[in-house]
């Protein structure tokens, strides 16, 4: 995410949003302020708290996978409920998360043979 | 799930392409079983450790109606899916080919 501008972080910003399913994206600071975000004006908190939240759960993930193995490092984490999925995508300057929805099986695009 | 349902679908993992360990382990870090083959189970119980600590830390992170269902950490070699359950934790081991 170089320095080129607010062009190409929109269009990124808008090739995201545009996914089926995504709810929300935000777009963190080292400092953990959320620069970019496409929650409504009114849902600032929540995504003041979706980055708190998961700036640490990204630092913790990164500690533990240098733990096993000092030349790794950590490029993504998904994090999935019932309801939600939270894509998170560190990177040396800035955290990018992903909230969409978990679909149902009838909503994917190949049908899951359920185990019996 | 009989125990013999469960070591099917634990042995369908472990022979899977690409998946390089299993571990079942439970919410405290415990390592229940392991497809390792060093005795001490070192590489299990660091799995173990970590899938129990990054479980305790996501929980907080959702609403309260809801639950967390898997993690996947995925970092330059390796992506470690861990499946989260009221008690236990499956955690998989996916190596990438370069």
């Amino acid at each position: 995410m170089a320095a080129t501008g607010g062009g190409d972080i929109e269009e990124l910003v808008k090739q995201i949003t545009d996914h089926p399913g995504v709810q929300g994206l935000i777009i963190v600071n080292t400092e953990g302020i959320p620069i970019r975000h496409t929650f409504q004006e009114q849902s600032r908190p929540l995504a003041v708290q979706y980055c708190a939240l998961f700036q640490s759960l990204a630092m913790k993930a990164r500690t533990a996978v240098v733990e096993l193995d000092n030349n790794n490092d950590l490029l993504f984490l998904r994090v999935r409920s019932k309801k939600h999925e939270v894509l998170v995508a560190p990177d040396t300057k800035y955290l990018l998360i992903v909230i969409q929805r978990v679909g149902n099986d009838d909503n994917l695009p190949v049908n899951i043979k359920k185990t019996p | 799930m009989t125990a013999e349902r469960v070591e099917s679908v634990l042995e369908l993992l472990t022979y899977t392409k690409g998946v390089t360990g299993v571990v079942v382990c439970n919410r405290d870090g415990q390592p229940i079983r392991d497809s390792f083959q060093d005795l001490d189970r070192t590489r299990a119980v660091e799995y173990a450790d970590m899938a129990a600590e990054l479980a305790r830390e996501a929980a907080p992170l959702l609403y309260a109606d809801d639950t967390l269902d898997s993690l996947r950490v995925r970092s330059r070699t390796s992506e470690v899916i861990i499946k989260c359950h009221d008690e236990f934790l499956l955690v998989v081991i996916q190596e990438f080919s370069e």
